[in-house]
C-alpha cells in the first residue's frame, strides 16, 4: 500500500478550473482532473499536449496503402505474373484503388489502436477507484488528482493547499 | 488585407471584359472556329458556376446545415449571374458547324457509330434542347432566389413547398445538366461516350461554385470571425470540410472514368485520353490534378491551413483555378490538338467573358438590396 496521490473534490466546474490553475501556478505538473462532463479549457490549464492522433492515423494510412501496394506488386511481378490483354504487369491505375482502400483500413486501425494506447487502455483498475468519494453514486463530482510522483508533492502541504483552494473534501489514493 | 469593395471593382472588370471581347472579335479574322471554340470553353466554365450554386442551394434546402447558411449569400449572387453565360453560348449556337464535328458535314463521311447518333445530334434539336435547359435553369434560379434564409423559413406550408421545389428541382436539374454535358461537351468527340461524364461535370460544377463562394466569403468577412460552427470549430472550417467532400467526389468520378476507360482500352474511348495527353495538354492535366486534388487534399487535411483566413482563401482560389482547367481540358483539346495554338483565343475569351461575368457578379454582390429588389418584384405575398 504505497501512496499514489491526493484527490480533492470541488463544488463546481469553475472551482475545479481555478484550483487546477492555482496548482499549476505553484509548480505542480502531475495533475489530473475528473468531471461529469467536459469542462472547457481545463485540458489547457492542466498542460495537456494537443492530441497526436492525427499523425498516428496518417502513418497508419500510409503504411496500409504501401503494404497493400507492395503485396499486389509482389503477386503480379514475382509470385504469379499473368499477361492480361497485353497490359503491363505493373498496372498501377488498378492497384491505386486497392492501396487507397487499405490506406483507409490502416487509418481506422491506427486510430483504434492509437486511441487505446494513448488512453493507456485496457486498464482494469485505477487508484482513484479506491477513493470512497470517487463513485458515480455521488452523481459525478469535480475532482482534481495530484499524483505523489509530482516533484512538488508533500502530502501535508499539498492537502493544505488544496483545502485553501476551496476543496470540499480531500482523500488519499493508494496504489 | 484591405477591405474587399465589390463596388469599386465593377468598372475595372467591365473594362477588362470589353477589351477581351474586342480582342476576341479581332481574332475571329484569324480563325472564326478557334474564336468560337475559345468562347465555348469560357462560357461553359462560367455557366457551370451558377449551375453548381443552384445544386448546392437546393441540396441545402433539403439537408439543412450551418455550412449552407454561411455560403448562402455568395451562392445566391452566383446564381443571379446565370443569364449571362447562357447568353454567351448563343454565338456558338449560331456557328455550330464551325465547332461541332457532326454539324454541317455530309453524314456519309462520318463513322457509322456517329451516323446513328445524328438522330440526337442535329443543330435544330441542339438549339431546342438548349432553350429547354435554359428555361428550366432560369425557372429554378427564380424559385431558389425567392427562398428565405433557412432559419427564417416562415410558416410550415412555405417551408414544405420550398423543400418540394428543391427535391423536384434537383431531379430536373440533374437531367438538364446531363443534356448540357452530352450536347456541349461530349458531342465534341461524337464517337466517345462515358456514362459517368454528366456526374463528373455536375461534381466539378459544385466544387467550382463552392470554391468561388469560399473566395467571396473569405474576402468579405474574416473567416475566424464566422461564429457557430460545429463543436470546437469555426463555421469556416465546416465549409472547408464540405468543400473537401466536393473535391473528393470530383476526384473519385474523374479517376473512375479514367480507370474504366483505361481498363477497357477500346480505341474509341481511350482516344479521349490519348488526345489529352499530348501537345501541351498533358501539362494542363497535371496542373489540374495538382490544383483540383493534390493541393486541396493536403490543405483541407491540415487544420491550421483551413482555419487561417489566407489558407481558406487560397484553397478556394486553387480549386476554382483547378475547376477552370478541368473544363478547359475536357472541352478544348478536340477543337485544337495543339495547346499553345489555343492560348491567344482562349485568353481573349476568358478575359472577355470572364470580365463581363465578374462585373455582373460584383454588381450583385456590392449591395444586398440589388438582388432582393430584383427578386422581390415578382413575388406576390
Amino acid at each position: 500500500m504505497s501512496a499514489h496521490g491526493v484527490i480533492a473534490y470541488f463544488a463546481d466546474a469553475g472551482a475545479l478550473s481555478e484550483a487546477a490553475r492555482a496548482m499549476r501556478g505553484k509548480g505542480y505538473s502531475r495533475l489530473d482532473a475528473f468531471s461529469p462532463y467536459p469542462v472547457e479549457g481545463l485540458a489547457d490549464i492542466l498542460g495537456m499536449r494537443p492530441t497526436r492522433m492525427g499523425r498516428v492515423i496518417l502513418a497508419g494510412a500510409i503504411l496500409g496503402a504501401l503494404a497493400a501496394y507492395a503485396l499486389v506488386l509482389y503477386s503480379v511481378e514475382v509470385d504469379y505474373p499473368v499477361n492480361v490483354g497485353g497490359r503491363p504487369l505493373h498496372s498501377w491505375p488498378a492497384f491505386v484503388v486497392i492501396a487507397f482502400e487499405c490506406g483507409i483500413l490502416g487509418a481506422a486501425l491506427a486510430g483504434f489502436v492509437g486511441m487505446l494506447a494513448a488512453n493507456r487502455l485496457p486498464q482494469y483498475y485505477h487508484p482513484v477507484f479506491g477513493a470512497p468519494g470517487f463513485t458515480f453514486a455521488h452523481g459525478g463530482r469535480f475532482c482534481l488528482l495530484v499524483e505523489a510522483a509530482d516533484p512538488r508533492f508533500r502530502k501535508g502541504v499539498t492537502k493544505r493547499q488544496l483545502r485553501g483552494l476551496g476543496a470540499t473534501e480531500i482523500e488519499e489514493t493508494v496504489l | 488585407m484591405t477591405r474587399f469593395a465589390p463596388d469599386r471593382l465593377v468598372l475595372p472588370a467591365l473594362a477588362a471584359g470589353l477589351v477581351g471581347l474586342a480582342a476576341l472579335v479581332a481574332l475571329t479574322f484569324a480563325s472564326m472556329a478557334q474564336a468560337l471554340a475559345g468562347l465555348l470553353a469560357a462560357a461553359l466554365f462560367l455557366l457551370g458556376l451558377p449551375l453548381g450554386a443552384l445544386t448546392l442551394l437546393m441540396v441545402h434546402r433539403l439537408t439543412g446545415g450551418r455550412w449552407g447558411a454561411a455560403l448562402r449569400g455568395p451562392l445566391r449572387a452566383i446564381v443571379a449571374t446565370l443569364p449571362l453565360p447562357l447568353f454567351l453560348l448563343l454565338p456558338v449556337l449560331a456557328g455550330t458547324h464551325l465547332v461541332f464535328p457532326w454539324a454541317g458535314v455530309d453524314p456519309a463521311t462520318l463513322p457509322e457509330a456517329v451516323r446513328h447518333k445524328l438522330v440526337w445530334l442535329a443543330p435544330p434539336w441542339l438549339a431546342l434542347r438548349f432553350v429547354a435547359c435554359a428555361a428550366v435553369w432560369l425557372a429554378l434560379a427564380w424559385a431558389v432566389l425567392g427562398w428565405r434564409p433557412a432559419g427564417d423559413a416562415g410558416d410550415a406550408a412555405t417551408a414544405a413547398r420550398e423543400r418540394r421545389t428543391a427535391a423536384l428541382g434537383l431531379v430536373v436539374h440533374a437531367l438538364a445538366v446531363t443534356v448540357l454535358s452530352i450536347d456541349w461537351m461530349m458531342s465534341l468527340e461524337p464517337e466517345f461516350h462515358s456514362t459517368i461524364y454528366a456526374m463528373l461535370e455536375a461534381a466539378g460544377e459544385v466544387a467550382g461554385a463552392c470554391a468561388l463562394a469560399m473566395v467571396l466569403l473569405a474576402l468579405a468577412v474574416p473567416v475566424e470571425g464566422l461564429p457557430g460552427g460545429g463543436e470546437d470549430a469555426t463555421l469556416g472550417e465546416d465549409v472547408a470540410n464540405m468543400q473537401f467532400g466536393f473535391v473528393a467526389m470530383w476526384a473519385y468520378l474523374a479517376f473512375m472514368q479514367w480507370l474504366i476507360v483505361w481498363a477497357a482500352d477500346l480505341p474509341r474511348e481511350i482516344h479521349w485520353y490519348m488526345l489529352r495527353g499530348q501537345g501541351g495538354w498533358l501539362a494542363v492535366m497535371w496542373l489540374m490534378v495538382a490544383l483540383h486534388f493534390a493541393l486541396p487534399a493536403a490543405g483541407f487535411l491540415a487544420r491550421p491551413v483551413k482555419r487561417s483566413p489566407h489558407g481558406f482563401l487560397w484553397l478556394g482560389v486553387a480549386v476554382l483555378a483547378g475547376h477552370f482547367l478541368d473544363v478547359w481540358w475536357r472541352v478544348r483539346p478536340p477543337l485544337v490538338p495543339d495547346m499553345p495554338t489555343a492560348l491567344p483565343f482562349d485568353f481573349a475569351a476568358v478575359l472577355g467573358a470572364g470580365g463581363l461575368w465578374a462585373a455582373l457578379l460584383l454588381f450583385v454582390l456590392a449591395d444586398d438590396r440589388r438582388l432582393a429588389r430584383w427578386r422581390a418584384r415578382g413575388r406576390h405575398v
